[in-house]
């Protein structure tokens, strides 16, 4: 090839080209050099960031049909509670959600599947809708298979209820609980009343705290009226120990440990019935108080 | 509806001018082979999936392709 002809081809070619996307690309050229230094940047929104990912697009009915939990799989259900317990009524976007109905199929999926012997439930909650919180606690409580709930960061407010409704219950040495009195949110219609019907609510979490955990009424509703303790509320926060020392909470521990005590009590239930008498000792905490009357 | 929480008012139930200051999450419920996945639409075709709401069971949780983050295609049919 002469020299003219290599000419002739390359202006040919700089012909061809429009301007704006040579121009385009010498600016990214540029700025990729440029960028050497920095940083990698977040890749923009639309397509480079499916681009990014190519393992993970794959047509969604290339993954599989739907699996049933079948021999070999685990024989344990895990059920999260995060964020706030979502009730009659959605809560805005920016809160993280746990709703009921996610919650109550599982629950009732988990109890009836052959396959599950156990459930454990984490909890990481902030509180919620009493209504709804109860429902699951009162769910969680009546499954005839093994439960143990872990409460790991914090299980606050309608939290606690759901934290001792498991046969067994641990608190991560860190995680918090913080019991308060009910509030309202709306309007006050007429004191007397509303102050009733706050009392009444606020009964049946006290109640089903004190019937599904160590603690006594006494010393749970003192832990809820305490003042100096909350900045904005009347109430305490309890961390781990403390947690396990009023008896609201069976054990510390975390995963391992919670895991551990589910085995145990998946092992337990699979004894004959006489046996599983004589097991019983080994499980220290397992002494539930039967539901008082209503302190009226 | 009596909301025991931990959260102040204000926060939870925070007004739309508020909001919009904020990142707008929009996700959606998606039923799939018996799951119930929380996604977020990225298009049409494209959604990235953001967690499982409902599991068919335990080993549903290390399933890579239901990983928080994973961009799905869907399939039109």
């Amino acid at each position: 090839m002469t020299k003219a002809q290599d000419l002739s081809t390359y202006s040919k070619m700089e012909t061809s080209l429009d301007f704006t996307s040579m121009y385009r690309w010498n600016v990214d050229a540029l700025e990729g050099w440029l960028r050497q230094d920095e940083p990698p940047q977040a890749p923009p929104i639309e397509a480079p960031l499916i681009k990014e990912a190519p393992p993970a697009i794959q047509t969604i009915q290339q993954l599989g049909t739907a699996s049933i939990p079948s021999p070999g799989e685990s024989n344990i259900y895990c059920l999260n509670i995060i964020g706030q317990i979502e009730g009659h009524i959605v809560l805005p976007p920016q809160n993280k959600t746990t709703k009921y109905e996610h919650i109550i199929p599982q629950l009732v999926a988990a109890e009836q599947n052959p396959k599950i012997e156990g459930i454990l439930i984490m909890l990481n909650t902030v509180g919620g809708d009493v209504e709804a919180g109860l429902a699951i606690a009162e769910m969680i409580s009546s499954l005839t298979k093994p439960t143990v709930t872990l409460v790991l960061g914090g299980g606050h407010s309608i939290g606690v209820p759901i934290a001792t409704s498991g046969q067994a219950s641990f608190i991560a040495e860190t995680a918090t609980m913080t019991i308060h009195p009910i509030r309202l949110t709306g309007l006050v219609i007429g004191v007397p009343q509303t102050f009733e019907y706050l009392d009444k609510m606020q009964e049946r979490v006290v109640r089903f705290v004190v019937a599904h955990s160590n603690i006594s009424d006494q010393t749970f509703k003192e832990l809820m009226f305490k003042t100096g303790e909350l900045t904005r509320d009347i109430g305490t926060t309890i961390i781990g120990p403390e947690a396990v020392k009023h008896g609201l909470i069976d054990e510390i521990g975390g995963l391992g440990q919670a895991l551990k005590r589910l085995n145990e009590l998946i092992e337990m239930r699979r004894l004959p019935l006489g046996e599983q008498a004589a097991s019983l000792p080994t499980l220290s905490n397992e002494t539930k108080q039967p539901i008082p009357p209503t302190p009226r | 509806m009596t909301l025991y929480t931990v959260i102040p008012e204000e926060e939870i139930f925070k007004s739309a001018s508020q909001e919009q200051t904020e990142q707008a999450y929009e996700f959606h419920e998606m039923a799939w082979e018996g799951r119930l996945l929380l996604v977020e639409r990225l298009n049409d075709d494209y959604i990235r999936v953001e967690r499982i709401l409902q599991p068919c069971g335990i080993q549903d949780f290390l399933n890579p392709f239901l990983q928080p983050g994973t961009v799905l295609q869907l399939n039109k049919t």
